[in-house]
């Protein structure tokens, strides 16, 4: 039945498409037939024949009107109207390119920001991880009292490994880069490699693109040296040799055999740049249950959860602690998912990027509802000719939101590709400051996003004009008379709001903004506790094979200390294992002489250091002495500690001359305090100093240089590698930077979140100040006549002036006083970014308010300054 | 009320009184007429009294294929000139049973040899006008029904 009723409309329907001509002209002479007819029967009758032939159309009553309703029954009406509307849009544009190019800039920054964010968000938030089921991928670190993400020992992983009954696979990776240094064919190089069990690559799920991964047999003394590199790597370095799998590279001095190479897609949470098994037989360290240097990794069994998981390990946990007091007392395993470990930190930069962008294009929106608002004031004529023609209330709401959505729609597409360019600066600027940044591209969901916001923003400022037109009274309209009256002041009241909402969400925006401006200014005004300028590090890794006698390292050291001192433009050279704000840090468990031990084993951040650092970063020595040069030669037990450590641990008692108990890798032993020094900042440019205890150096097979020049620090560069060459022509140097840039790194995140916050608050208040320009300037073309009459009865300049820049002023005011109210309630999400300044700070709030108000003050001062140049008789004539 | 042009009129002497349900339109949006100021939509007629027309045309058809003018003829010449379908609403009328597949059309000679549009009905189109008949009738039993009512 249906079929059948198909049978006969659908070609129907189609020849009404897409033959109109011919449906057009059959309708035209079947309704002409009918008309001959009748006219035929009216002369009959006995009328004339032009009698009959208006006789027989009154009959019709209105041919055209009927036409039209005949061809409403062709059911393609919406389709037709579709394209129509379409094409009149298109042109009613292209008419006014001024107003179309203003609403599509302003559309395509809001729309562009907003996509290139959302990418951001997609990339790093929405996309799953690029592993296998990456949900059930757990981190695991080791944890004292449960508080800290650290590392776990050797031992302990292979007790967990095997006892666990919640992971599928419990794998685990050194928690810091081994430095390998690749000599043999071609110049010596540092390569950052990561030491992971055999399992590691299976517990991820992926697999090398070429050749094989390794096994847990690599674990073992005999099959451990065998390595898998990285697609870029092994692009570099042997120019993506196909044949590179079973050949041998020499790493630290030994023959290590290349079983595969990592996919170029592939990209573990260590980027590293090539990967070894761990040996658990290799060394005596790692029988020891204290050294803890893996990170570990797992994969859930089907169908368990992250609780079951910890309560399964804290049994295992538990049973070491009993085992092992010495060693594990208050130790358990910490589980987080890896998703949370990696995008968890920037969620909150990310969200509020995302609804910072929201609000810019909330006031584009704004903006462009108020230019259409404008032009359906214009376009008021038009609309009431319209519908006096027989258009309905719906057609010419229809063909105004088309005319918004074609808006949109262009505005969107130009944003789109803002947002390429927009994208690539985002992760150029925050490759180092957010995870994934790799992944952050405009694809299918993107740009999906993009049409929808595109749509979603052609309604939102489409409706307001259209329910405006709809409330037009036609005959007023058409009579031409609309100045002045009420309808003007209820049409600027929505206008009004408009801008009121504009002011208020930029001063949101600027005022997030500013906070974080603050807390960059705080972050930068930190005193690091060193001076950083004229300071080049660098950092050396010797190979364990060749140097490996505890003299021969500390002979080369020692060697290249004196060596870089004699450098001229050199003042001092000192050398520390971890530098601060490197991010790399050890801690040291001891215990005060003569205290009772208690089952807190107390950590602090150790670093050794020789005679020359503090001077060469110009800690300044508070009390006692430095190392002498005797005591860094023989590694004598003699320690320097921070203010804080003292402030801390000796609160009300003499530190100097202490003696602290230190776990030395053997056995305990006293080390006395001989000095104290200033706080530096280690761990971030943020809080507290921590409590730090220096150590001379002892034998070491890496050390960072810190150099402090009388010049430009990077002019030396040349000369420090020169005399590494000359005591190990095989020796490369890395990480070669002054010390400025290590605590501009330190600063980088926060510098990026203000930059972009920054800038989108700028964007925001560019065009909240077009919007108030927008709406005092009609307002002002509005009233000319008004003007002229006053000022023909004798107002001045300044009166005029005053009226207007009172009325605009007014609405900003409002605003921003809306918009402090809602910084109020909003700043409080960003809390966490925050530094040096709280999340109400009154500077910040009175500064953004001050800003807007001088901008609002501009914006409508250069239309009042327009109305004061009306000339009383033009105006007065203004029709 | 005003009336809307075009409508099927029917005369005060008639028994079929369906006035106060008038006007018949065809036009599927709602209609705007101009009262003073303002704007106001008029209701829309209901589907019963639209499909009144519908269903004398489709009866028509049924005998035999007609164009436009002959239909309009022959309506008010079996009705006893009682029903007077005006020019204006009948070719809207047709369309929209064309359109629905209850009617087809074709082009043919007339019976003064000029080509005119012929309106033949289809199955579907028979269909529809044994459920119009039965629904009218049901309708016109009722109504008779409680019109004869005597008052007390």
């Amino acid at each position: 039945m249906r079929l059948e009723h198909w049978f006969y409309t659908v070609p129907l329907r189609f020849r009404s498409l897409f033959r109109r001509g011919q449906v057009e002209a059959e309708l035209n002479e079947e309704l002409r037939y009918h008309l001959e007819r009748q006219i035929e029967v009216n002369t009959a009758a006995g009328m004339s024949v032009e009698e009959a032939r208006y006789a027989a159309l009154r009959a019709m009553h209105g041919l055209d009107q009927r036409k039209e309703e005949c061809r409403d029954m062709r059911r393609v009406r919406l389709i037709e109207d579709l394209w129509r509307d379409f094409r009149f849009s298109l042109r009613s544009l292209l008419k006014r390119p001024g107003f179309t190019a203003i609403a599509l800039l302003a559309l395509a920054l809001g729309i562009g920001a907003n996509t290139a964010i959302f990418s951001l968000v997609n990339a790093v938030i929405l996309q799953p991880l690029p592993y296998r089921d990456p949900d059930r991928l757990i981190s695991v670190y080791g944890t004292r009292n449960r508080s800290t993400q650290g590392s776990v020992g050797p031992t302990d992983f292979l007790d967990y490994r095997s006892q666990n009954k919640t992971f599928e696979q419990f794998a685990a990776s050194g928690s810091m880069m081994l430095p390998m240094n690749l000599t043999g064919s071609g110049e010596p190089e540092r390569l950052n490699a990561s030491i992971i069990t055999g399992n590691y690559f299976d517990t991820f799920g992926v697999r090398p693109a070429l050749g094989r991964g390794f096994s847990l047999e690599n674990e073992k003394t005999g099959q451990d040296h065998v390595t898998v590199l990285s697609h870029a790597f092994w692009q570099t370095r042997f120019g993506g040799d196909p044949n590179i799998v079973n050949k041998t590279i020499n790493l630290d001095g030994k023959a290590y055999e290349v079983l595969g190479v990592m996919p170029a897609e592939v990209v573990l949470p260590q980027p590293a740049q090539l990967w070894v098994p761990i040996n658990f037989d290799a060394d005596p360290e790692m029988k020891m249950r204290n050294a803890r240097f893996l990170r570990g990794i797992g994969r859930l069994k089907e169908g368990v959860t992250l609780d079951q998981a910890q309560t399964d390990t804290d049994l295992i946990a538990a049973q070491l602690e009993q085992q092992y007091p010495d060693s594990n007392t208050g130790w358990s395993l910490r589980l987080i998912s890896l998703r949370e470990i990696l995008v968890g930190g920037s969620r909150t930069m990310l969200f509020i990027l995302f609804g910072a962008v929201g609000f810019v294009l909330l006031i584009a929106c704004a903006n462009v509802a108020n230019l259409l608002l404008v032009r359906a004031a214009a376009r008021q004529k038009e609309i009431a000719m319209r519908t006096a023609l027989g258009a309905s209330r719906l057609r010419i709401i229809r063909q105004m939101i088309t005319e918004s959505l074609l808006l949109a729609i262009f505005g969107g597409a130009l944003g789109a590709l803002l947002a390429v360019a927009g994208v690539k600066l985002l992760v150029s600027l925050g490759e180092d400051n957010i995870p994934r940044t790799a992944n952050v591209k405009i694809d299918a969901t993107v740009l999906a996003f993009t049409l929808l916001i595109s749509l979603a923003t052609g309604l939102l400022f489409g409706l307001a004009p259209a329910i405006r037109t709809m409330k037009e009274n036609l005959v007023d309209a058409l009579k031409d008379g609309i100045r002045g009256g009420s309808e003007a002041t209820v049409k600027n009241r929505t206008r009004s709001l408009l801008v009121v909402f504009e002011s208020a969400i930029a001063v949101m925006l600027l005022i997030a903004a500013g906070l974080l401006i603050r807390s960059l200014v705080a972050l930068q005004n930190v005193d690091p506790g060193f001076d950083p300028n004229n300071v080049l590090t660098l950092r050396v890794d010797l190979p364990r094979q060749k140097y490996n006698t505890p003299e021969k390292a500390s002979n080369f050291f020692e060697q290249l200390e004196t060596r870089v001192a004699g450098l001229p433009g050199v003042e001092a050279v000192g050398l520390i294992t971890d530098l601060p704000l490197s991010g790399e840090a050890r801690d040291m468990p001891y215990r005060v002489e003569g205290r009772p031990a208690t089952s807190d084993i107390a950590f602090v951040d150790f670093r050794r250091v020789n005679k020359n650092y503090f001077s060469a970063m110009r800690i300044p020595l508070r009390r006692g002495r430095n190392f002498t040069e005797q005591e860094v030669r023989q590694s004598d037990k003699a320690i320097v500690v921070s203010q804080a450590f003292v402030d801390s641990v000796f609160p009300n008692e003499e530190a100097l001359g202490k003696r602290l108990i230190i776990w030395s890798g053997i056995r305990n032993e006293p080390y006395e305090i001989i000095g104290i020094v200033g706080d530096t900042r280690y761990q971030s440019l943020q809080g507290e100093p921590s409590a730090t205890m220096y150590v001379p150096t002892r034998e070491l097979l890496f050390v960072n240089l810190v150099i402090r020049t009388q010049g430009d620090p990077l002019s030396l560069v040349g000369g420090v590698r020169k005399e590494v060459n000359a005591l190990d022509p095989d020796q490369p140097i890395a990480a070669i930077r002054p010390m400025t840039e290590w605590v501009a790194m330190s600063a980088a995140g926060a510098r990026y979140r203000t930059t972009l916050l920054g800038l989108f608050a700028l964007l925001a208040m560019i065009l909240a100040a077009t919007g108030i320009y927008g709406v005092m300037s009609y307002s002002v073309a509005q009233r000319t006549q008004e003007i002229g009459v006053r000022m023909a009865l004798g107002a001045r300049p300044l009166d005029v002036l005053k009226l207007v820049v009172r009325q605009g002023m007014m609405l900003a005011l409002i605003g921003v006083i809306v918009g402090l109210a809602g910084a109020l309630a909003l700043t409080r999400v960003m809390s966490s970014l925050l530094f040096g300044v709280t999340e109400r700070d009154p500077i910040t709030f009175v500064a953004v308010a001050a800003l807007l108000i001088v901008v609002a003050f501009i914006s409508c001062f250069v239309p009042a300054h327009r109305a004061t140049k009306v000339d009383p008789l033009v105006a007065l004539r203004y029709e | 009320m005003a009336r809307q042009a075009g409508a099927l009129s029917i005369k005060p002497s008639s028994v079929i009184s369906f006035g106060f349900l008038l006007p018949l339109a065809y036009r599927e949006e709602s209609m705007y007429t101009s009262l003073g100021n303002r704007w106001r939509a008029m209701s829309k007629p209901t589907d019963l009294v639209q499909g009144t027309l519908d269903l004398l045309i489709l009866k028509i058809l049924a005998l035999e294929p007609l164009h436009g003018w002959a239909i309009g003829q022959r309506l008010k010449q079996v009705s006893d000139d009682t029903l007077q379908v005006s020019d204006g609403s009948l070719y809207p009328a047709l369309h929209k049973l064309e359109q629905e597949g209850w009617i087809k059309a074709e082009w043919k000679p007339s019976e003064n040899n000029r080509r005119a549009k012929f309106y033949t009905l289809t199955r579907p189109g028979r269909k529809e006008l044994e459920r119009e008949a039965a629904n009218w009738n049901r309708l016109s039993t009722a109504i008779s029904l409680v019109v004869q009512l005597n008052e007390a």
